[in-house]
């Protein structure tokens, strides 16, 4: 039974990995930017959570629509601002001084939300917080479940874009060969623009979920750490991999608690992470990306 | 590799200058800020060996520079003397180069970064439990602790790794390893071994790292043992490397100077703010040098040529040569 | 090309030099004995900057009521010559607060520092103190090895952990004897007071009659305590203690609730302490015990004072406990300064080891390793209001002991 409980939260914590990577997985594996802001975003799309609830009592999860609408503005508007210049850049120049750009970003994000916000940590507190299913002795938290069934439907949901619409498709294309795709009549530069927004829309949802935990100024980075290994465990280019290599993340680190200690389950993770990262450099389901 | 070419003349008056600039300025405080210039220099030369000119992204530096501090404050504390000290650290992070370097070169592009980024978290996380407190410097070495012993140290290292890695790239060794950055597949072909210079290239890193743990663990009093394992030293020589120019032995330099005195200014005269304006000049930086500040030079050259209206320095296309 | 690059370089260069030597030469103020300088260290950005800005707030204001005096009495220059506080930046980063002490030493000449907020900015600082032989006041520092290592010029008027230990037990000896709680669980942060918390734990609980039942270990980054709460739960445990730092203090309590585990004492020293607790956590905040350092409604002389400045300067924002301490340690610093009638630094450790002053957390003397005697004290959130329940002096409200999450 208490395994079962450790699964139940390893099983959590992974769907809330996932949600914030699944963001990166695209902007990242799908074209080619390396967004350090990526977290810092996340953190701000959970400020604008609050927001909503604090002034307007919408619930984080309610709020959802309004704040990808937000955040998708911004995202269009930090590529046309800072990313748009590198469209014709290498892979490696791209890779590169998109980190660079996005590093400055994270400081300028951070420093702006410590100067509007404060450095206190916060949270979402709805009536619900705290409360839990319980399944003979099985603890369930609401919000668990909540992110769960999240994180199911937005990933399902985006490989089926992806996968399925013209659009999705054309995103692909320009990711498989840039060149190729506009000679086939894809207006890349828009598409490519309106990808990006999609991309740190996304973080909206991890937002709305992270809301409801806590956020401050300070947690872009570690996020983007975690995210990093997500994609690169999934394989980059693999959307609906984050999903899988979430959960594996997640209940790794909680069973593994019980072995060596909570003190070391990073440890753990990260070291069955290098295992498998040897033995399938190309990550757990990665498909061809051609790069 | 003839030492008394014309363009040695510069770096050896500059490297006079700072021999014997502590008879003049003798302010703690500015030993202190080039010891730490010093130090981000090492580091990330350092890192410019494997990642620049080797072109292996190396995203876990903090680990190497964390053993380094690790072993020399460990060794020095307990009497051995300073020297020897630093040697050893700087040999463990070769050795700890060599248990990692091993298996993970085999990992290409994002991958091997991603990888050493988890080795250096490992690192942290472990320091963290297993060194949950703090290293003070012996009472006696506190009460005759002196800012130039340091930073002579912080400076001998310096010249030692910029000598090393110079003679390293330009020699067939250096060839061989920007060939594997520029295209690993044809290198190989070429015969050239690739998996030797990537643990040479790798080693050479690790050591200066380590060494530059080393004069860490030598400057200060009292810190965290996790301290030099923090992330932060990860990301930043990556930073300071680009922002200079990658692949070149003045970018470290450049971007190292640039990153402290500017960080620095900023935070003495602005306040609260200093970090947020830090962060949108060095989004301005990246936006308008793209190949960092050593090709400043030439960008502004070009914009010259284009508002001149000449060809010069263009080939047919109207693209600008190197 | 490579003439083009050397320039640039010796431009950048010279450039570099220039605009650090201008930026500081404005900020070096010529004629000091205008004012008395003292300087700090603190983290206004960053990760820390919350418990930072508090810090120097309190610094601030404190010299602020100093100076509408005239300022402190120097019996060398035989006039009262104003205090002046120079605050720097060190962005949450030990090794920034290390160069910042430097430039306050040899370019701001200052005669005394003060302290930063938590441990490691603070520990490199103080060691900063000792190395230039500068006298080092500070607060927000617990772990009692800090100051086992025979420095001579640092000196911290705050709860240390041997203290904070010591009050948790007095809180159960306030119990009847039938209510206090038998078996303590200690969810054990691996830090150095984190250990050494432990360490007491065990040390006093035994002596005092209290069993340490559990023992669990979590770190700084551990983000998920629901192996640490089952064991609990499974052994029974009636009562917590940890020294959490936010935001494991608040998922903490969070998963407590979540896995129905209602210890009826927890105290979480550190995290809970800090203002807006309760408006992040609301109700689920209810009898948590926690660091009770400094108050507003602490009855010492020059409190109120400090608190009604404090709320026309920041009108609406709660006041944090570190607005007090910074006070309160910046209090202690001016009363050394005048003991010892000059600005001699040696003069002034002197003096400060001789501290007997009240302040506004309370009387405060130094042990010879410059570990602060202050009040004992803890505080317990009870509906909405941060209550002193554990103090020698004034207390608001007795400890309260919790009942199970569904029946609150």
């Amino acid at each position: 039974m208490e395994m079962g409980q450790f699964i139940t939260y390893g099983v959590i914590n992974g769907a809330i990995y996932a949600l914030v990577a699944i963001g990166l997985g695209l902007i990242m594996g799908i074209m080619g930017i390396f967004n350090l802001a990526h977290g810092s975003l996340a953190m701000i799309a959970a400020y604008i959570s609050l927001w909503f609830f604090q002034s307007w009592g919408i619930d984080p999860f309610l709020s959802i629509p309004l704040s990808m609408v937000i955040l998708f503005v911004l995202g269009i508007g930090i590529y046309k601002g800072l990313f748009s210049s590198m469209k014709k850049f290498s892979a490696g120049q791209k890779l590169r001084n998109s980190m660079l750009v996005s590093f400055g970003l994270v400081l300028v994000i951070e420093n702006l939300a410590v100067l509007i916000w404060t450095a206190n940590e916060r949270r979402v507190n709805t009536t619900y917080s705290g409360l839990a299913f319980d399944f003979a002795g099985l603890r369930v938290p609401y919000i668990g479940l909540g992110t769960i069934l999240l994180a199911v439907v937005v990933i399902f949901g985006l490989h089926a874009f992806l996968k399925r619409t013209f659009f999705g498709r054309s995103i692909w294309a320009i990711s498989q060969d840039y060149q190729c795709a506009k000679l086939m009549g894809i207006n890349v530069d828009r598409t490519m623009l309106i990808a990006f927004g999609i991309g740190v829309g996304l973080t909206a949802i991890a937002g709305a979920v992270i809301s409801l935990y806590t956020v401050s100024p300070s947690i872009g980075l570690d996020w983007v750490n975690k995210s990093l290994i997500l994609v690169v465990l999934a394989g980059v280019g693999s959307i609906d991999g984050i999903l899988f290599a979430g959960l594996l993340l997640g209940i790794l680190e909680s069973v593994s608690a019980y072995f060596v200690g909570v003190h070391y389950t990073g440890v753990v993770s990260l070291i069955i992470f290098l295992l498998i990262l040897m033995f399938r450099p190309q990550g757990l389901f990665a498909k061809k990306v051609g790069r | 590799m003839r030492f008394f070419q014309k363009k040695m003349v510069i770096p050896a008056l500059i490297v006079a200058f700072l021999f014997f600039l502590p008879l003049f300025f003798k302010g703690e405080y500015y030993l202190n800020m080039l010891c730490t210039l010093f130090l981000y220099v090492i580091l990330s030369q350092s890192w410019n060996i494997l990642g620049g000119y080797t072109g292996q992204i190396n995203v876990g530096q903090a680990a190497f520079f964390g053993i380094g501090a690790l072993v020399t404050r460990l060794l020095w504390t307990s009497g051995i003397p300073f020297v020897p000290a630093l040697l050893g650290g700087g040999l463990s992070s070769v050795i700890l180069s060599l248990l990692i370097g091993i298996p993970a070169l085999r990992l290409r592009g994002h991958y091997f970064a991603i990888g050493t980024l988890s080795v250096a978290w490992i690192a942290l996380i472990t320091i963290e439990n297993i060194f949950p407190g703090v290293t003070f410097l012996p009472g006696k070495y506190v009460a005759t602790y002196s800012l130039l012993p340091r930073y002579y140290a912080f400076l001998i290292i310096l010249l030692s790794a910029v000598i090393v890695i110079s003679l390293a790239v330009h020699s067939r060794m250096g060839l061989a390893m920007e060939s594997i950055r520029d295209d690993e597949e044809a290198a190989q072909a070429a015969g050239v071994n690739i998996f030797k210079y990537k643990v040479i290239a790798f080693a050479i890193s690790s050591f200066f790292a380590g060494l530059a743990g080393g004069g860490f663990s030598f400057f200060h009093v009292s810190y965290y043992w996790s301290m030099p394992f923090a992330l932060m030293w990860c990301f930043e020589p990556i930073l300071i490397t680009f922002i200079g120019g990658v692949g070149t032995i003045w970018g470290p330099i450049i971007g190292s100077l640039c990153y402290v005195a500017l960080k620095e200014s900023f935070a003495l005269t602005m306040g609260e703010i200093n970090v947020l304006i830090f962060g949108a000049v060095f989004i301005f930086i990246i936006l308008f040098f793209p190949k960092g500040i050593i090709g400043i030079p030439e960008k502004i050259r070009e914009h010259l040529t284009k508002r001149m209206g000449t060809n010069v320095g263009r080939d047919v296309l109207g693209k600008s040569q190197p | 090309m490579k003439k083009r690059k050397f320039w640039s370089l010796a431009g950048g260069i010279c450039f570099s030099f220039l605009f650090v030597f201008v930026s500081i030469t404005f900020d070096f103020a010529y004629g000091a004995p205008e004012t008395i300088k003292v300087g700090a260290s603190v983290s206004l950005t960053g990760r820390f900057a919350a418990g930072g800005v508090d810090v120097a707030d309190g610094y601030k204001m404190a010299v602020k009521h100093i100076n509408e005096d005239g300022g402190i009495y120097v019996k060398e220059f035989g006039k009262k010559i104003p205090l002046e506080v120079i605050i720097y930046d060190d962005e949450s980063d030990p090794n920034k607060t290390v160069t910042r002490l430097e430039k306050l030493y040899s370019l701001d000449k200052v005669v005394a520092y003060l302290g930063g907020f938590s441990s490691a900015m603070n520990t490199a600082g103080l060691a900063m103190g000792e190395k230039n032989k500068v006298p080092w006041v500070g607060v927000t520092i617990a772990a009692e090895s800090v100051f086992s290592q025979g420095f001579k010029y640092t000196f911290a008027p705050c709860m240390f952990s041997f203290m904070e230990v010591t009050a948790f037990f007095d809180a159960f000896d306030s119990l009847p004897k039938d209510k206090r709680p038998k078996k303590i669980a200690n969810f054990q942060l691996q830090s150095d007071w984190g250990i050494e918390c432990g360490k007491y734990l065990k040390k006093y609980g035994a002596e005092r009659g209290y069993e340490i039942a559990l023992v669990q270990k979590y770190a700084k980054s551990t983000s998920d305590f629901s192996s640490l709460i089952m064991a609990a739960k499974t052994a029974g445990c009636d009562a917590v203690f940890s020294v959490p730092t936010p935001p494991q203090s608040m998922t903490l309590i969070k998963q407590m609730k979540e896995l129905a585990y209602a210890p009826a004492a927890t105290c979480f020293i550190r995290g809970p302490d800090l203002s807006n607790y309760w408006e992040v956590m609301g109700e689920n905040a209810n009898y948590i015990i926690t660091c009770g350092e400094w108050t507003a409604d602490m009855k010492y002389p020059g409190n109120k004072k400090l608190v009604d400045a404090y709320q026309e300067k920041k009108p609406g924002k709660i006041i944090g406990m570190q607005v007090g301490c910074g006070y309160g340690a910046l209090q202690i610093l001016a009363d050394a300064i005048e003991r010892a009638g000059s600005l001699d630094r040696k003069a002034i450790r002197d003096a400060l080891t001789k501290t007997d002053f009240t302040t506004v957390r309370g009387h405060v003397t130094f042990d010879e390793r410059g570990i602060g005697q202050v009040p004992y004290s803890l505080c317990q959130w009870q509906n909405g209001k941060l209550e002193v329940v554990i103090n020698p002096d004034y207390t608001t409200a007795p400890v309260l002991l919790a009942p199970a999450w569904d029946k609150r």
